[in-house]
């Protein structure tokens, strides 16, 4: 009985870490962008905020100033209107 | 007489203070108006797709954008707005650019592949790399409109 009761334990220890490995797995991966760029837009993108104070996984991408290229960043926020996430170009 | 000589450098100072600032004011840029349908891909990290999404961009003339993103179950649309700070690219196509859909671009080949148009401030195509060189998105244009 108290081997039975043991691997009980034993598995629905194994499954609530497995859920636990599951649910940081899927968390917002955050990026930040190696350029200042000018803003073009953002969207929601899949990963989860609730390690990160909740909100929503954000992708902005941009051009990268002056110098050209592009870049993106990841992040959590309540919302998103291209002014948050990446850096700010000076023109 | 000298309320006259008052009013009248008054109002020569807020000329000259209407001249200098119409001066420095730097014009609004203007866009062109367009919507374009997205294919917006996320990649795992060993570069399967894991969801395919719709996403719907809208710009106006003043350069204020919506995007609109459609999932598999539609009534699920999200939407992030915003007003674009100037021009994305200096960089101007030619005659001898690749087009898509009637818009010619041209191609950003650095770290973050790209398709830009210059006549539409905007990506045609767009892939978000991993540090480690993997996918993490990609935004591909199927549809473009002028409004």
């Amino acid at each position: 009985m108290k081997s039975k009761i043991q691997v009980a334990l034993t598995v629905a220890g194994m499954m609530l870490a497995f859920a636990g490995g599951r649910v940081l797995a899927a968390e917002c991966s955050y990026y930040q962008p190696s350029c200042t760029y000018r803003v073009s837009g953002c969207m929601p993108t899949s990963g989860s905020c609730l390690q990160h104070g909740g909100g929503t996984c954000y992708q902005e991408y941009g051009t990268c100033c002056p110098a050209g290229g592009t870049d993106y960043s990841v992040f959590c926020a309540p919302s998103c209107d291209g002014s948050g996430g990446g850096a700010p170009c000076s023109n | 007489m000298r309320k006259i000589v008052l009013i009248a450098v008054l109002l020569i100072g807020v000329t000259g203070v209407g001249f200098v600032s119409a001066k420095l004011r730097k014009p609004t840029p203007q866009f062109v108006p367009h919507t374009i349908v997205y294919r917006f891909t996320e990649y795992d990290e060993s570069d399967k797709p894991i969801s395919t999404k719709v996403m719907v961009r809208r710009v106006s003339a003043d350069g204020s954008w919506r995007n609109t993103v459609i999932g598999s179950d539609a009534s699920a649309a999200s939407h992030t707005s915003g007003k674009l700070a100037g021009e994305i690219t200096m960089r101007r196509t030619d005659a001898n650019s690749p087009q898509l859909m009637g818009f010619s671009y041209y191609e950003d080949l650095e770290r973050n592949r790209a398709w830009i148009s210059s006549d539409l401030q905007d990506f045609l195509m767009f892939t978000a790399l991993r540090p480690d060189g993997t996918r993490f998105t990609k935004l591909e244009a199927v549809d473009i409109s002028l409004l």
